[in-house]
């Protein structure tokens, strides 16, 4: 399957791409976390981490999560022998923790930025909920890897959506004002191949639309990417900063950053991201700020359209 | 998909659009005289001209680039209206041909455009009384 740059890339490839867009960390992580106390000592958690086979635990007080110790905190307590302190004052306090409900890329992202092995999870209230570890993340896209091969091998022809039609991804660059729009153009081709009811149509269209202009005007640049199951189409944003400080903010209609030289090009009215959410079905946004933003609209496609994937 | 954004539905060709506002057709794919109007947008905000829900829209405006024809395009607009008897940059007549999107242009201001589009609308609503 072509993609931007010309390269052929596997279908699996494009669909583990896909997933690493679509799946949360809440849909990844282990729920079952091991804790200790902050008034445990070393010792006790040398003894969780050999019983539960683990190479990190957090340490927690009422859910909330208060710093984390590490198999290499270990060793250094046994080194210098200072196995039997309490655990709150040795355990690393510079944590970095993952939220629920950040696309799993956002993970993927962190591990590399980090390096670190695990990742605690918060829930929207700021209490552990989770971990995430590479092994994990390598585990969920197995299987989301084996149940699509599976759904594809057990399919009927007619429901098959066409490889062409599964996945693209088109690269967008800052401020590259006379290509911005080209992606949702070849979108909206792919969409009418597939005979879709025109409102809907149009729908994505002006979401995607809105979407790649705003990676081009307001980003430092990123991707769209469009997927087409036979329930549902995706449209990702995903760009490489700045990130937004006040994502509810930003969601307001009339609520924009842009300069005078975009909004001569007649946009940064900020009506664009209100606009996504508008017309599609669902919506959602994750941004952190230097790092970068993630949006996705997903458009639900009627029974009646189905036959024609 | 709703807004709360409200514009008068009309019942013109793109034809009688040229006429009224003695336009010339400079990208006219085949069979434009007979595209259907449903209603008219005037602006050059083109996040506003996404906010519209219908297609086979009449785009009045004065903004020439090629993100103009790319939103009348995603929004399915039967066609541009260019004020002033505007030229248009080769790039954006290619890209109109390409996209099979019609482009008029008018000698009027926009203000003249819209005030002869309404008299012929009021003119053909007293006649249907």
């Amino acid at each position: 399957m072509p993609n931007e740059s010309g390269k052929n890339i596997s279908t699996a490839a494009l669909f583990t791409q896909e997933a690493l867009f679509r799946l949360r960390v809440s849909d990844v992580m282990t729920r079952n976390v091991v804790t200790a106390s902050p008034s445990d000592t070393l010792r006790v958690v040398q003894n969780f981490m050999k019983k539960n086979r683990l190479s990190g635990i957090p340490i927690t007080l009422d859910n909330r999560i208060l710093g984390i110790i590490s198999v290499d905190d270990i060793i250094r307590a046994l080194d210098f022998n200072y196995i039997e302190d309490r655990v709150e004052a040795h355990m690393s306090r510079n944590m970095v923790a993952l939220e629920e409900t950040m696309p799993l890329s956002f993970a993927v992202a962190y591990f590399e930025k980090f390096g670190f092995g695990r990742f605690p999870v918060i829930s929207p209230e700021g209490l552990l909920s989770g971990i995430l570890t590479g092994g994990d993340i390598l585990r969920a896209l197995l299987q989301e890897v084996s149940a699509e091969a599976e759904r594809l091998s057990s399919s009927q022809p007619h429901s098959i959506v066409s490889p062409r039609a599964l996945y693209r991804s088109f690269e967008v660059y800052k401020y590259d004002f006379s290509n911005a729009g080209k992606a949702s153009q070849e979108i909206k081709a792919i969409l009418t191949e597939a005979q879709l009811a025109p409102g809907l149509i149009r729908r994505i269209a002006v979401g995607s639309y809105e979407l790649e202009m705003n990676l081009a005007l307001h980003s430092d640049g990123g991707n769209l990417s469009f997927s087409m199951s036979p329930s549902a189409i995706d449209i990702i944003a995903r760009d490489n900063g700045p990130g937004i400080p006040d994502v509810s903010l930003a969601c307001t209609e009339g609520f924009s950053t842009a300069n005078d030289w975009i909004k001569s090009m007649g946009f940064g009215a900020g009506m664009g991201l209100p606009n996504v959410k508008r017309v599609s079905d669902e919506f959602d946004i994750a941004s952190i700020v230097k790092l970068g933003t993630i949006i996705t609209a997903r458009f639900f496609i009627p029974p009646e359209n189905k036959g024609s994937l | 998909m709703t807004n709360n954004v409200k514009r008068a539905t009309i019942n013109l060709s793109v034809s009688e659009i040229a006429t009224i506002t003695q336009a010339s057709g400079i990208v006219t794919p085949q069979g434009w005289e007979n595209r259907s109007i449903g209603g008219i947008e005037i602006s050059d905000l083109m996040s506003e001209v996404l906010l519209t829900e219908y297609a086979g829209l009449l785009l009045i405006t004065s903004l020439i680039s090629d993100q103009t024809i790319r939103t009348a395009h995603m929004i399915d607009c039967a066609a541009i209206l260019y004020p002033y008897q505007k030229t248009l940059p080769s790039t954006v007549l290619i890209l109109a041909n390409q996209l099979n999107m019609c482009v008029l242009v008018s000698p009027y201001s926009k203000f003249e455009c819209c005030y002869k589009l309404t008299q012929h609308l009021e003119r053909t609503r007293t006649n249907a009384e």
